[in-house]
């Protein structure tokens, strides 16, 4: 008990919580919608070649995070992309990127990379559970007047409630245990404030050596996964009684 | 565009399609720019990088690529990388198809138990076994050996293979696997000759996700490696972060040696990978 007062005292300190928090947003509010947004367009079949621009969303998971986050934080650099864009959009060649450098800005970067990475998953799930809905409740509300607004409020998105639910479980599930983006991204810094509960373990364990807190920060994790597990089974039981 | 009036109808469907369209166009160029970028910037050296973002190489130069290669060792990484690739998911592969065929048809009162105690490991996450299995993987001394990476790799891919391997042998018929028993084929026979050939399409989606996730494996490579002989791919690409961060050049080119071959295979079998990313990803977690 002593070790999770410890560690509970570190946490306040630090205030690092807050972008656990903000990753957790991120994900929820971020890659899910923008993920849902997208396959809906491309199931209405509103875009032509909309096989390639599946392929494009989706291109970033299939590479390593720890290149990603090499890469983004490259882009976000002095010497990237991100900084020669701004001076033109600004007018001002002197502008230089100090975004990495504050702590209440250097989640811009990360949020923006987290929506990068990972709003091609969300796709690819939400796409193949809107292929399974029935065609003809559809074509159903379209002969009876129905404009594509209610369709989308009054049909689809009740069908894929329970979907939404999960995949907004998952996403809160997958952020608590992301590790790679973030330790390459920033490393923890500016001043540990961009440390997940991950990275915090990974620094204490095998860094400073100290397994005691690592253990007990791991302990927090498992106890709040296995919650997580216990509310997508709920959840899942829950809609399957629904459809039945 | 701006002095056109949306009056009607047809105006209105027009120009949400080209809203449509913008927005598809923006997304993919955020996702090509970087590597394009990335790309091209590998053969520069390091002033041009620094003076000049975002133009091309004036002349385009390989050694960034060759001292990348002998400064990181990323030769030594590499084979390591497709060693571990493709011994964990090959092991993946036969252990996991021979589990489900059990599970799904071989029934006894262990089966659910063994079958749940495999299912566990879907919720378990790595880090909350990290260190537990870091004292003991030194105790018995498979730290910073192949052999250990290779066993972990195959113990954490083990448990969604299996989950999605005897889902698909349950749709199998039983009637096929009698008639062939009646024949007097052995289980090992019903295996190989029956078994395996029907379960290609979900032998392709474990290799899929397996063989992505050893690749790309960081976090345990870089907790349980620290010798060259045992180090893989995203460890040593990482390695460019620390003192040689300031050589963008050799790092650039290690980055593209790192994704260069998971962006060949997808841009090969995009389709086999989105859909079965579709099948396991929502179970996934």
């Amino acid at each position: 008990m002593d070790r999770v007062g410890k560690l509970y005292k570190n946490i306040q300190r630090s205030g690092f919580l807050v972008l656990n928090f903000i990753v957790i947003f991120v994900s929820v509010f971020g890659q899910i919608p923008l993920g849902f947004g997208l396959a809906y367009l491309i199931y209405r079949k509103s875009v032509k070649g909309s096989g390639f621009f599946q392929a494009m969303v989706f291109l970033p998971m299939v590479i390593s995070t720890i290149i990603i986050g090499i890469l983004w934080s490259k882009m976000f650099s002095p010497i990237g992309v991100v900084p020669r864009i701004i001076q033109a959009i600004t007018n001002n060649p002197n502008y230089s990127m100090t975004i990495m450098n504050s702590k209440q800005l250097a989640m811009i970067p990360i949020g923006f990379v987290l929506l990068w990475v990972y709003t091609g998953t969300y796709l690819i799930i939400f796409l193949a559970n809107l292929q399974n809905i029935d065609p003809n409740i559809i074509e159903a509300a379209q002969i009876d007047g129905a404009t594509d607004g209610q369709i989308f409020i009054k049909i689809i998105v009740p069908q894929l409630y329970g979907v939404i639910v999960l995949t907004s479980i998952l996403a809160i599930s997958g952020s608590l245990r992301s590790f790679d983006l973030l330790f390459t991204m920033t490393g923890g810094g500016p001043a540990y404030y961009t440390n997940l509960l991950a990275i915090y373990m990974y620094n204490y364990s095998f860094i400073h050596y100290n397994y005691g807190v690592g253990s007990a920060i791991s302990t927090v994790m498992v106890i709040l996964s296995i919650v997580l597990v216990i509310l997508v089974r709920f959840v899942r039981r829950k809609v399957e009684t629904m459809g039945a | 565009m701006s002095n056109v009036t949306l009056n009607t109808r047809k105006e209105q469907a027009i120009f949400n399609k080209l809203l449509i369209y913008i927005l598809f166009i923006i997304f993919a160029i955020l996702t090509l720019y970087p590597l394009i970028w990335l790309f091209y910037s590998s053969f520069k050296p390091i002033l041009e990088i620094i003076r000049n973002a975002l133009a091309l190489p004036r002349d385009w130069i390989f050694s960034n690529y060759i001292q990348a290669i002998k400064i990181g060792k990323l030769n030594i990484y590499a084979v390591n990388s497709i060693i571990y690739t493709f011994v964990s998911t090959g092991l993946v592969i036969i252990f996991s198809m021979m589990a489900s065929f059990a599970f799904a048809k071989i029934k006894n009162r262990a089966t659910p138990f063994l079958y749940n105690s495999f299912l566990i490991g879907l919720l378990i996450t790595i880090q909350a076994i990290l260190i537990p299995l870091f004292i003991s993987m030194t105790r018995i001394g498979l730290r910073d050996t192949r052999l250990g990476i290779i066993m972990i790799y195959v113990a954490i891919n083990l448990p969604l293979a299996i989950f999605l391997g005897t889902e698909y042998v349950k749709a199998i018929p039983d009637s096929l696997i009698e008639s062939a028993q009646i024949d007097g084929a052995s289980y090992f026979r019903i295996f190989f000759s029956i078994i395996m050939p029907m379960c290609k399409p979900v032998m392709v989606t474990i290799l899929i996700f397996t063989a992505l996730a050893c690749w790309n494996e960081f976090m345990l490579a870089l907790v349980f490696t620290s010798s060259d002989s045992s180090r893989s791919l995203p460890v040593g690409i990482y390695s460019f972060s620390g003192p040689l961060a300031t050589e963008y050049g050799m790092q650039f080119a290690a980055l593209v040696i790192g994704m260069a071959p998971m962006i060949i295979l997808y841009a090969l079998f995009h389709r086999q990978i989105t859909r079965g990313f579709a099948a396991g990803g929502a179970i996934k977690g």
